[in-house]
Formats: structure tokens, sequence, C-alpha cells
């Protein structure tokens, strides 16, 4: 999983690329250590090239996702293909993430 | 033992090759200089004595001179008085050791008119005694003699080339004459004294600074003079020796010598480099030394030959003396080394040998002792790693079974009812969980999947189960189960951790089947005339996410003969090593094979084994739960 964060004061650009399973999720962890801070953060997760979650992936997006409305902010995941839309969709998780 | 021997005896042979070399090379650099410095200085001694034999010829040819001069004013006195001269030849004779013979030569008719005039006195070779006598007669032409023509014609002293007196004994003699003038400077007689030359050859032959060398003298010809075993070569000159030997270098130097010149040369004599010292005498002879280089060096060798010697033996104590020390240095390092064999067999506890100096080997012991104490720290750290992780390993296997324990095991056996169902973790615990029972002719099921796998996983699903057994047990509709058991487990759910789960009460006698999905994957029915389809769910949400989640329930009718397939994503997520998942469609397309398969059990390891075959040996990466629900 790579993980390139772009920040413009509470704005992050955050672009996911690869496999996000559970051999790389506490990596991941450590990743999106940054947009675990701040107040009001908006953040937008671009999955475009996001080729697969596991259940821990899941997870973690939503830890991130308790942490930014802990923190009054907002988080938007964009660009996600089917197959990885569908995982959000059947665990209910597109319920509680804002994808688009 | 054996290398450090072969250490010890290496590095002694290095150093005694070094130091061979150094005396070899100082005893060679000795040897040259020392034979050069007794080379010259044998040059210059034979030299030395050359010119002190020179010296004592000269003398004695001076004493003759002398004498002959004196007898020539004498006998000017004495011209009337025949016995007076013949008196004074005599004298000469007896008076002089040396004079073997004295002529006074008068010239043509000075005496009386008479033709020849000589007195003449000569010691007999064989008795001693000195007889007189008139010399000249028509045999005996004295006019014609060398030693009374050259002079008078030269008008001066002169030495004859010696000659081999056939006459007079079988001598070898030169003859000094003197011309004798009158008033009127008018030859008057010529004067001259025999000097037997014998007593010359007796003389060199004993010059001998070494056992071959030689002393000659040669006349102004070439012609030898004196010379040890002079017989042999009596008559001969340097030239038609060298000649006879083929020895060019010797007739070089028969000719510097009679050119008069004194120096030094080198040749080859009977084969062995030799030097010859030479110097003319007065009289035009000149005399020589030869030596044998060998000879001359022969003192130093034996002395070079003693050095050798005490090289050898000094040599022979170094290397006993570097051979033992550097064993003895160098001991230590074979205590070391048994030492380091000892550890390496593990005994970590092997006394280090004593040494109390602190050079390189006692460096190389505190390195020891530092790996010798690192070693038993590292030791004792893993033996309390592998005891902790044993005690770990134990304590998981234990929880497996707990785990294993809380799913059920036994299926009821019923004419309207065949389930099975299957659980694989990954791990040795999983986060995976499934249960059933039977109330009240109603089969309530789930199946569920915790989010991560292990330890924190297990302990959610074991929540979880309980939670389920609990609260589906209250007869409760779907959408309540869920919701209780949801607003259970999330509270104080701080890690984030939530489980997937489908649950489901399908009542025995209708086929009527109220089910709930909690975020899990779609699970599969099967028709009675065997086409499969995923089930049209709502999928709520994950469970332990939010409390309060409004789950909400729904219904399907099942037909006699119907199948449901219920699974976890580590079926759907199977992967090939190269990350390709087995996925909804090949689930769907394995439900629709194995319709025919009638039993739940058997249908379930047939999923399994399809999985399997998938994956190709890879290793499993997700807890994987099968149920099979035919009605």
């Amino acid at each position: 999983m790579n993980v390139t964060i772009n920040r413009e004061e509470n704005r992050f650009n955050v672009v996911l690329q690869g496999r996000l399973d559970t051999t790389n999720a506490d990596q991941f962890q450590k990743d999106i250590q940054p947009l675990m801070e701040g107040d009001q953060p908006e953040i937008t997760l671009d999955c475009t090239d996001m080729e697969y979650t596991s259940s821990q992936g899941l997870r973690m997006f939503l830890m991130l996702q308790k942490s930014v409305n802990a923190r009054g902010g907002r988080m938007t995941m964009t660009g996600m293909k089917p197959q990885v839309k569908e995982v959000f969709d059947i665990t209910g998780f597109s319920n509680i993430i804002r994808i688009i | 033992m054996t290398s450090s021997k072969s250490f010890s005896k290496r590095l002694s042979m290095f150093v005694l090759l070094f130091t061979s070399l150094l005396f070899l090379i100082s005893i060679f650099i000795a040897a040259v200089s020392s034979h050069k410095l007794i080379a010259e200085e044998a040059t210059r001694s034979a030299t030395n004595m050359l010119d002190a034999v020179n010296n004592e010829v000269q003398r004695k040819l001076q004493d003759i001179e002398s004498s002959v001069r004196n007898l020539s004013w004498v006998i000017k006195d004495n011209l009337d008085d025949d016995q007076a001269l013949y008196h004074l030849t005599e004298r000469m004779v007896r008076e002089n050791a040396d004079i073997s013979g004295c002529a006074i030569a008068f010239r043509d008719g000075f005496h009386e008119g008479e033709h020849f005039f000589s007195p003449y006195s000569y010691r007999d070779a064989d008795t001693e005694a000195v007889l007189t006598m008139q010399l000249g007669n028509d045999s005996y032409d004295y006019f014609f003699m060398d030693w009374y023509l050259i002079p008078s014609l030269l008008k001066k002293p002169y030495w004859s080339e010696p000659y081999f007196d056939e006459g007079g004994g079988q001598q070898f003699m030169t003859t000094y004459s003197v011309p004798v003038y009158d008033a009127d400077d008018s030859l008057l007689a010529v004067v001259t004294a025999d000097l037997n030359i014998d007593w010359l050859s007796e003389t060199v032959s004993q010059i001998k600074p070494y056992g071959n060398s030689h002393m000659f003298l040669i006349g102004r010809n070439g012609q030898f003079l004196a010379l040890e075993n002079m017989d042999a070569l009596k008559g001969n000159s340097i030239y038609s020796a060298a000649l006879q030997m083929g020895n060019d270098e010797l007739a070089e130097i028969g000719r510097c010598m009679v050119h008069g010149e004194k120096g030094m040369k080198r040749f080859m004599d009977d084969g062995k480099l030799s030097f010859a010292v030479y110097g003319p005498l007065d009289n035009g002879w000149s005399s020589a030394i030869t030596c044998q280089y060998k000879e001359v060096l022969e003192r130093t060798s034996k002395m070079h030959l003693i050095l050798i010697l005490i090289a050898a033996i000094g040599l022979f104590i170094l290397f006993l003396l570097c051979y033992f020390t550097i064993r003895k240095l160098t001991s230590p390092l074979v205590e070391f080394s048994h030492a380091a064999k000892n550890i390496a067999q593990g005994n970590f506890n092997t006394r280090l040998p004593n040494y109390r100096y602190d050079d390189e080997i006692g460096k190389l012991r505190s390195s020891f002792e530092y790996m010798q104490k690192s070693l038993n720290e590292y030791i004792q750290e893993l033996k309390t790693t592998t005891s902790e992780k044993q005690r770990f390993e134990s304590e998981l296997n234990i929880a497996r079974s707990i785990q294993m324990h809380m799913v059920p095991h036994t299926f009821p056996k019923r004419d309207d009812l065949d389930i099975y169902a299957m659980m694989q973790p990954a791990r040795e615990v999983g986060g995976d969980l499934y249960d059933f029972f039977i109330k009240d002719g109603k089969l309530y099921f789930a199946v569920g999947d915790v989010s991560g796998k292990g330890v924190p996983a297990s302990m959610f699903m074991a929540i979880t189960r309980s939670a389920f057994r609990f609260i589906a047990g209250l007869g409760l509709p779907m959408d309540e189960v869920l919701s209780k058991i949801n607003d259970s487990v999330s509270d104080g759910n701080d890690s984030g951790m939530f489980v997937t789960m489908f649950t489901g009460c399908l009542d025995l006698a209708t086929g009527h089947v109220e089910y709930c999905n909690g975020g899990h994957n779609r699970i599969v029915v099967v028709t009675p005339d065997g086409s499969p389809s995923f089930l049209d769910e709502t999928p709520n949400l994950a469970i332990g996410l939010f409390e309060g989640f409004p789950f909400r329930k729904q219904q399907l009718e099942l037909a006699r003969g119907s199948r449901l397939v219920l699974y976890t994503d580590g079926v759907t997520e199977a992967e090939t090593a190269e990350k390709s998942q087995y996925g909804d469609a090949a689930l769907l397309d394995w439900a629709g094979k194995a319709a025919g398969i009638t039993s739940a059990r058997d249908a379930a390891e047939d999923l399994m084994a399809s999985v399997r075959t998938f994956t190709g040996g890879n290793e499993q990466n997700d807890d994987i739960t099968i149920m099979i629900i035919n009605f």
C-alpha cells in the first residue's frame, strides 16, 4: 500500500495505491498517522488505484472516520473501484463513510 | 598443538632465513673487501721483498764494480811488473768470495811486443784453490770476446750477458769489464771480474712468500739469470718459456721487465690466477716474484670459514631461542583454542586461561571473555524466550481448543434438516464464528467474521458468539437480535474492531426464513432445481461500530429441497500466490455444480477442497468458515 499525503493547512489530499491487507495494515496505520492530528480536518482519500482492502483495512478507515468525527472534520473517499466499493457496501461502511 | 608448533616454527624459520641472509650478505661483503685488501697487501709485501732482494743483488754487484774499478787504478802503478800483475789478479779472486775469476787483458802488443798478455786468476770449482795463468793465446783470442770488445768500443764499464762457463767448472757466470786508458786516452787494458751467479738462484729460491711463489731474475734480453730449479731452464729466456707454456701474459710480463718497468701484472700460473711484481736493477736486469691468489687468500678463506661456522652456530642458537620464545608466547593461543572448542561444545562457563599482559593476546582474551559473557546472556535470553514462547504456544493451543469448542460440533440428524459447518482459522485462533440451535421448531443460525485475525479477533469472536447464543435464544425478531448484539459489543469498544454477521431463523415446518445481515457477505441460495444465486440483502452495518444502529430484517420463503450456503470472506478472498481471488463468480459456479451433492457435510468439504485447489498450496491468509443448510 502506497500512501501519499499532500497537506494544505487542514486540507489533506491523500492518494492510496495498491492493496491493503493483513500484511501491511500496521504500516498503513503508521502512514496515516498525520491524518489523526489537527482540528476540523478536510480529508479526501483518492482510491482510484486502491486494488483491495481486507477487513483489517476497513477497521483502519473506520478508526480514521471516528477520529475525524471527533475533531469535527470531514472525510471523503473518491474514485473507488467497484470490487472495493462492494466490500464497503456489504459491510455497511458506505453508510458511515462518505464515498463519492 | 600442531598449529602452534608450525606457527612458532614458521616464524622462527622466517627470522632465521632473514638473519642468515643478512649474515651471508655481510660475510660476502667482508670477504670481497678483505680479499681486495689482502691482495693489495700481498702485492705490497711481494714488492717490498723484491726490492730487498734487488738491493742485496745490487749491493753485491756494486761491490764487484768498485773492486774492479780499484783494480783498474792499481794496475797503472804496476805496469812494469808482470809478477805484481799476476799477484793482483790472484789477490782479487782470493779476497772476494763472490769473484770466481779476474783478468787484466792488455791491448795487442803492450807486453814486450806480444800479441796476447792477460794475467788471469780463477777459483777452481772443485778444490777452491786459486789458480793463476796467462789467458790469451791463439785458440782463445780474447780481443774478439764480448767482455773485451764491447767495453772497449763503448768506452765504459759493461756487465756481460750471463753465460755458461764451459771451461771453468760448469758455472753460470756474468762478467764485469772496465776499460782502462793510459795518459793518451788510448785503451790500455780491460779489467774483468767474473761473477758466479749460481748463488743468485739459491737466494731467489728462498724468496717464497707463499708455497707456490717464485722469484726469478732475467737479463737484458730476457734470459733467465736466477730461478728455482735453474738447471732445467739454463740458457732459456722468459720468452721461450712463455712460448713453451703458450702463456702470452707471461711473455707480456717479460717484455715489461726487459723495458725496465716496475709494476704488477696478473697472469695464469700453471692454470691458477696469479700476479707478478717486477722491478729493474741498475744494470738492466730485472727481477720478479709471482704469487698465486689462491694461496694469498687461503688464510682469509680459513678465517671466513671460521666466521661462517660461528655464524651458523649463532643462527642455530637464535633459531632455538626464537622457537622457544615464540612457542612460549603463543602457548596461550593454544589454550584459547581449547577453550573456544569447549565453548563451542556448549560449555559456556569454560575457564579462560590466565594472561596478565595487556598486549594483543590480552586483548584477544578480553574479546573471548566478552564473547563468552554475551553467549551466556544470549543463551539465557534464548532459554527465557523459548520457554515463554512455549508457554505462549501452549496457551494458544488451549485458546484454540476453547474456541473450537465454543462452536457446535454435533449436527442434528433430522428428516427436515441437514446442517453442517466447518471453521478453519488461519492461525491458532481466529476471528470467524458460526452457531446454530433449534428451538421451538425453528433453526437459529449465524455466521460471522471479526475484523482482523489472531488473539484479539478470537476474543471479540467469543464475545459476539456468546451474545448471539443468549440474545437469539430470547426468540426476538432477527433485526432486534442484531441490534441487541450490536449494542452489547459496541459498548466500550474503543479498539475499532467490528464483526460482520449474518443471522437467520428458519421455520422448519414452513420454510419461512427471517434474516438480518450485519455487513456480512451475501449468502448463496440454491433452489431445488439446482440454480444458485446470491440472496438479495440489505447490508445494514457491521456489528460493533455504532450503538443503536437501526438494523432491518428481511424475509424469504424456502422451498423444500433448497440449500443455503453461508461463508466468510476467507472463501471468496482466498488468494493464489499471484493475489488472484476465488471470488463470488467461482463460488456461485461451485454452488451450481455441487447441487448434486446431497450431504451438507460432503458439500461443505467439497467447497473447502475447491478453495484449496484454487489457492494451490498458497498459505491460507484468512480464517475460513462454511455452513451448509439443506432444507
